[in-house]
C-alpha cells in the first residue's frame, strides 16, 4: 500500500465542486479544503505507484483543479 | 472533527527521530517520508481548533524540524 498527499488549488471559488468531486476518486482516503497556499488537500491510497499515477493523474484532470503538487510516500521507510 | 495537514523538512540525520516523535503526538492518523519538496508529511485531526493547536504546537518543537507548512481545514 503507498499514500500520496496531493495539493491542489482550485479556479477561483470553486473548491467545493473539487472536493465534491476528487472525493468519488477510487483511492481517495481523505479530502478537505484548507486555508493557506492551497485549497484542497486529499490522502490517496493505492495498491501500487502505477495505480496511484492513473489515481493522481484522474484528480488532475478534474474541472476546476488548476495545480496540483503531489507528495508521494516513500515506500518500506 | 477537523483535518489538518501538516508538511515537514527535517534535518537528514534526525529524520527518523521526528517521524516517531511525529507518530505519538496525540490525534495524528497518519505520517510518513515523502519525495518532493518536503521531508515529511502529517495527516492530523482534531475536535476543535484549540487542540488543533495544541498539536500542531508539539510537532513545530519537535527537534530536528526545520520548517513547517500547516494547512488547516476551512
Amino acid at each position: 500500500m503507498v499514500s500520496a498527499c496531493i495539493l491542489i488549488r482550485t479556479e477561483h471559488g470553486r473548491f467545493e465542486d473539487v472536493v465534491k468531486s476528487v472525493s468519488q476518486v477510487k483511492g481517495v482516503k481523505r479530502v478537505f479544503p484548507v486555508l493557506g497556499r492551497y485549497d484542497v488537500v486529499v490522502d490517496v491510497e493505492a495498491a501500487n505507484m502505477k495505480e496511484l499515477s492513473s489515481t493522481v493523474l484522474r484528480i488532475s484532470r478534474l474541472s476546476g483543479v488548476v495545480f496540483t503538487e503531489t507528495l508521494v510516500e516513500v515506500e518500506g521507510a | 472533527m477537523l483535518n489538518a495537514c501538516i508538511l515537514l523538512k527535517v534535518i537528514p540525520t534526525k529524520a527518523e527521530a521526528v517521524l516517531e516523535a511525529v507518530r505519538k503526538v496525540r490525534g495524528v492518523r497518519k505520517a510518513y517520508f515523502v519525495y518532493g519538496r518536503f521531508d515529511i508529511v502529517v495527516f492530523l485531526e482534531a475536535e476543535d481548533y484549540s487542540e488543533l493547536r495544541k498539536a500542531t504546537t508539539e510537532i513545530n518543537g519537535i527537534n530536528g524540524i526545520r520548517s513547517t507548512e500547516t494547512l488547516v481545514e476551512a
